[in-house]
């Protein structure tokens, strides 16, 4: 009996001492874009070993895409959208949650030599030549995609932030607006100590449309000429039933 | 309850959408007007992409207009020479139309063309419409006005390809027709109306046209029109949603029934003076969204 319990302990030890990695899971890892869809929100959840004092980091990046910003100008008594740049390979969604409000210098050094964060992405720009003060472009993207809660972060523990239980158990909500983009969604949870990695996870979310309007979406795209001469046909006939249907009124 | 529009890639309460369909019918149905002028604009206010709004607002009016020549064609009340005639100059135009609004939303700019065309051409009728309803107002507390001319020739009805148009007892130059049809039918594919507003006065006063016709001739050549911008939309911009299309159908339809059944108990005049002033305002809300120093003089827009 006595050697069952050294056994057990010992097991119980070794898992302990390898239990350094973080093991994660979404409460859903498959979004449907379906008819009836409004933006999602789930769950990322899991344990780490921490102490007092490490950085938890999660981030959360949608598919790249090409995004374009326009400057008004006041001309002639009209707004009109003058200047623009446009960027390649942004991503369409990006999620941070940093487990503290402040963050050491030193994690925030570990964060931008791995372009970790939304401001340490690298934008580029279609023709970078053509523009003089592309930091301000940048500078005004970023904070528009924050504005427009395409790109959130979320600093410090509590409510509708992370959770963090005994540096061991953790949980944070994500939130999808309802205008993300179909595709794979990379979520990358980080653990820091010192501005060193201790170790990281990485999962991803899955993000389709489903149903009725993925077909039609894909109708419209795919077989565009016919699409045209449907909607036309089905105009015709719903013109023509609203004509019969309330003649006899 | 919300859906998720396929085309427009946004999220929208269908009974928002089915009111505006039916609301806008009602309007329809009471005054006769196609509606499209009103229901774009609302379309936009409601945070519908501006190019979907136009491309779609034109699949629905296939729909109206098709239900509405019905009942002219029974009786008898469509020119089809005039109606052809508008019909080729409208295609053409109106395919321009489609190929500048493709033009004008790769470089950008599609939003600020719809918003300044809306605001100059509701302004335009918006203001007809007060004018003619407070002089008929005027006018019914005042016997014996006098009554115009029926129509006049002027030299634009003199210009070359005459063609005699026996339902409009009318022999004119093909090329004015024409000429209106293509005016009518680039507005169509940017504005994402039927037009109706521009070609009923159009056939009146500048071609002549005995009012009985004017109707359901213009309501003929709506439907082509706009059924030419819905497919080449679709086969250009993508923008046709018939998720959102058929859902304003819907109420569309019940809201012109109630519609033209309360034109018969209600006063015309005011009722017309009540439009013109929606009309009015909702120029006034574009106009000043153009105007005013925006929130943020940035945007963004994401390519998906």
């Amino acid at each position: 009996m006595k050697k069952l319990i050294i056994v057990f302990l010992s097991i119980f030890f070794v898992n302990i001492s390898f239990a350094k990695s973080i093991v994660a899971d979404l409460s859903n890892d498959s979004i449907n874009i379906n008819t009836g869809f409004n933006g999602a929100e789930l769950f990322l959840f899991g344990t780490y070993d921490g102490q007092e004092g490490d950085d938890l980091f999660i981030f959360i990046e949608g598919p790249k895409t090409e995004a374009t910003i326009y400057k008004k100008d006041y001309i002639s008594g009209i707004w009109i959208n003058k200047e623009s740049v446009t960027f390649k390979n942004v991503p369409s969604f990006y999620y941070s949650i940093f487990s503290k409000s402040k963050v050491s210098s030193e994690s925030l050094n570990y964060l931008a030599l791995n372009n970790l964060g939304s401001s340490n992405l690298k934008l580029i720009s279609k023709n970078p030549q053509k523009y003089r003060n592309l930091d301000d472009w940048i500078n005004s993207f970023d904070s528009r995609m924050k504005k427009n809660e395409m790109w959130i972060t979320k600093k410090g523990t509590g409510k509708n932030k992370i959770e963090i239980k005994d540096n061991k158990l953790f949980r944070a909500p994500v939130i999808l607006p309802a205008t993300v983009l179909p595709g794979n969604y990379d979520v990358k949870i980080l653990h820091l100590r010192n501005g060193e990695k201790i170790s990281e996870e990485n999962t991803q979310i899955f993000v389709k449309k489903t149903g009725m309007g993925s077909k039609i979406y894909s109708f419209a795209h795919d077989y565009s000429t016919f699409y045209g001469i449907f909607a036309i046909v089905l105009a015709v006939f719903a013109g023509y039933l609203a004509a019969v249907g309330f003649r006899k009124v | 309850m919300y859906i998720y529009l396929p085309i427009a890639e946004v999220s929208m309460n269908v009974f928002a959408i089915t009111g505006l369909g039916g609301m806008v019918g009602f309007l329809s149905g009471l005054f006769g007007v196609g509606g499209g002028f009103l229901m774009t604009p609302l379309l936009i206010f409601l945070g519908i992409p501006a190019a979907v709004a136009v491309s779609t607002e034109a699949n629905q009016i296939v729909a109206s207009s098709v239900s509405g020549v019905l009942a002219h064609w029974r009786k008898r009340n469509v020119d089809f020479t005039m109606g052809f005639i508008l019909l080729i100059g409208g295609l053409i135009g109106s395919s321009f139309g489609v190929w500048l609004f493709a033009f004008l939303k790769t470089i950008g700019q599609i939003e600020l063309v719809i918003r300044l065309a809306y605001v100059v051409f509701l302004g335009l009728i918006g203001f007809l419409m007060a004018w003619e309803s407070s002089k008929a107002i005027l006018k019914s507390r005042t016997p014996g006005a006098s009554r115009g001319k029926l129509h006049q020739h002027n030299w634009l009805h003199g210009l070359p390809f005459k063609i005699r148009f026996r339902r409009s007892k009318l022999y004119i130059s093909a090329l004015l027709p024409l000429f209106i049809g293509a005016f009518v039918g680039m507005l169509s594919a940017i504005m994402g109306v039927g037009g109706g507003f521009i070609l009923v006065p159009a056939m009146i006063y500048v071609l002549g046209m005995p009012t009985a016709v004017v109707v359901g001739t213009s309501l003929f050549q709506i439907i082509f029109v706009t059924a030419n911008v819905t497919f080449l939309q679709s086969i250009t911009t993508q923008t046709v949603d018939i998720v959102l299309a058929g859902l304003l159908m819907i109420g569309g339809v019940i809201g012109a029934q109630i519609g033209s059944n309360a034109s018969s108990l209600l006063r015309g005049e005011q009722l017309r003076g009540l439009l013109a002033l929606l009309v009015l305002a909702v120029c006034f809300k574009l106009f000043m969204d153009l105007t005013l120093t925006p929130e943020d003089i940035f945007s963004i827009e994401i390519k998906r």
